[in-house]
């Protein structure tokens, strides 16, 4: 009985396999097809968003597409593209996160990696930056001299980032000053690390012992000229009133003692702030070096890969 | 083919039905997206004319006016039919009024009879340029608009005419002198007498001080401090006194332009 009831349905699945699994294939290409051609409809409406520079409106549209179905290149071009926006729009850690993502297999693996080398170092992360591009180093071929030049003034150029004047010299040794998208940049590194070699670091304990001698001195040697001269004008007419108040009242007068009072709190303040004047002149001297050495950095970037 | 020409209809009207509801629920940054997203894969000129005019709306609601003005000079260009290129010219006053560019307003309402030839202006865009030129403080062009613009309304009762009293602005150099010359004037003349009488007490503590110091033989303490204070707060009057007068004449500008407004709206109705 049993295999009486089976027959009937052997005998009509042979006939129906055939066109069920020609219609299965034919639903999954279409399917397959719609998704690709989703895919790159979105890929190119968020670049036409970036093209008429709405960087965000561009991130909202690429962070929204689904990346379960997608094949490794087409991943590769979202990250990159999300990554390539995000930069656009100032937001580094969103573009390096992105960036970072893409595989080395695609076409714009390099300017991918080196840009979020770039961002790490300005946000400030300077030994992430270098660590990207020295893992970066083994891909570029050695007759790419552009880029193995590019390669090397990056990392030139994250060591005066760190302070490793060695590590800058050394880098700076393989630089030609000849190539086309960084010879300027490559001379201005060289003086940008003779300045930075040649900072005069100043004693905070002997800024504090010249303000003390003489207010506003201290400030005068940090390299706060105008801040000196506006930390003495005020304590020596304070001073000068205390001396008067010492002279026709005695020391037990209030005058005195209320003039006294606050000449020594600015005197003392002024010490004190003389010692701090030397780390902050020395920050600011940094930063400003920080920010030609970041932009300088920036501009063969462009020049190589736009 | 007809399957793809009514596709691509459904799929737009879907597109624009999404921009609209988006627009509706106040998610505007979203809507200007989905506005976009119908401009990029529409070539229709009746569907782009009305994406353009869904992103400026959404746009204006979140206060971004400039990037308005920038949308809408990119499209004004395009040769969509007399009417369309009348509505973006219109939004394009409207947004740049919105930002605060007056010059650019009366620039643009004067432009409109070149541009738009044989398209009447809207009423509202008059009224913009009148307000525009109060806020230059161009008051006799602006009086000669508003008049212009009451006539051509045809009333059969004129409303009052509000520029017989155009608002007595205070000179900033004047405030000045007088604040130089006598301590507190300056502050008077701003309409402040309050802040004035403050003055004049500070000015005149610092100089009893130096005079007494001086008398009482405390010569460094007639200089450093009498001198000092009766100096700083000097210099403070007179600075003050040119705030004060800019805010003043600030308060009567927009007071009179509100004025002004208010009148010619209902005018509109």
């Amino acid at each position: 009985m049993r295999g009486n009831r089976c027959r009937p349905s052997h005998t009509i699945w042979p006939s129906v396999r055939l066109p069920a699994l020609l219609l299965f294939a034919l639903l999954f290409s279409f399917g397959l097809r719609a998704q690709q051609f989703e895919f790159s409809k979105e890929l190119r409406f968020a670049q036409y968003l970036q093209d008429k520079d709405a960087g965000p409106e561009a991130i909202h549209v690429l962070e929204r597409i689904d990346t379960t179905g997608l094949s490794p290149v087409q991943k590769d071009s979202l990250f990159f593209m999300l990554g390539w926006a995000a930069y656009g729009a100032k937001r580094l850690d969103t573009s390096i996160i992105n960036l970072l993502k893409v595989s080395p297999d695609f076409p714009l693996y390099n300017k991918a990696r080196f840009f979020s080398a770039y961002c790490e170092a300005f946000q400030g992360r300077r030994d992430t930056a270098a660590a990207l591009l020295l893992q970066q180093q083994h891909r570029i071929s050695e007759r790419d001299t552009t880029l193995l030049e590019l390669h090397n003034f990056e990392l030139a150029g994250i060591a005066l980032l760190q302070r490793d004047y060695p590590g800058y010299k050394e880098r700076e040794k393989r630089f030609t000053f000849s190539s086309y998208i960084d010879s300027k940049e490559e001379q201005r590194m060289k003086d940008y690390y003779d300045k930075l070699k040649g900072f005069r670091h100043r004693s905070p304990v002997l800024a504090g012992l010249y303000s003390a001698i003489v207010p506003g001195l201290g400030k005068f040697y940090a390299g706060k000229k105008k801040q000196g001269i506006a930390a003495f004008l005020p304590i020596i007419s304070l001073a000068a009133l205390t001396y008067e108040a010492y002279r026709k009242d005695g020391v037990r007068s209030a005058r005195f003692i209320g003039f006294g009072s606050l000449f020594s709190v600015f005197y003392i303040g002024n010490i004190w702030g003389s010692t701090l004047a030397v780390k902050i002149r020395k920050n600011e001297f940094y930063k400003a070096y920080d920010t030609k050495i970041l932009f300088d950095l920036h501009i063969p970037l462009r020049n190589f890969f736009n | 083919m007809t399957c793809i020409f009514l596709c691509a209809i459904f799929l737009t009207e879907a597109q624009t039905e999404q921009a609209a509801a988006l627009y509706q629920a106040g998610r505007y940054f979203e809507a200007s997206i989905a506005w976009e997203r119908v401009l990029f894969e529409n070539n229709d000129p009746h569907q782009q004319v009305a994406a353009i005019q869904g992103k400026t709306e959404c746009l204006k609601q979140e206060g971004l006016f400039d990037p308005a003005v920038s949308f809408l000079e990119n499209w004004q260009a395009f040769p969509f039919p007399d009417s369309d290129r009348a509505g973006i010219h219109y939004q394009l006053i409207l947004c740049t009024y919105l930002g605060g560019h007056f010059e650019s307003v009366v620039s643009l309402v004067d432009r409109w009879p070149h541009e738009q030839a044989g398209v009447s202006p809207a009423p509202l865009l008059g009224i913009l340029k009148i307000l525009s030129l109060n806020e230059l403080e161009r008051w006799k062009e602006a009086g000669d608009a508003y008049r212009s613009f009451i006539a051509a309304r045809q009333l059969s009762a004129a409303p009052p005419d509000l520029y017989t009293q155009i608002p007595h602005l205070k000179s900033v150099s004047k405030a000045e002198a007088l604040s130089t010359f006598i301590p507190g004037a300056g502050q008077f003349y701003a309409g402040r007498p309050g802040e004035a009488i403050f003055s004049i007490l500070v000015q005149a503590a610092g100089i009893y001080f130096g005079v007494l110091s001086f008398e009482q033989h405390y010569y460094v303490s007639a200089w450093l401090i009498g001198a000092a204070l009766f100096g700083a707060f000097h210099m403070g009057g007179v600075r003050r006194a040119e705030v004060l007068v800019q805010r003043y004449n600030r308060k009567k500008t927009i007071a009179f332009n509100e004025k002004v407004r208010t009148q010619l709206l209902s005018l509109l109705h």
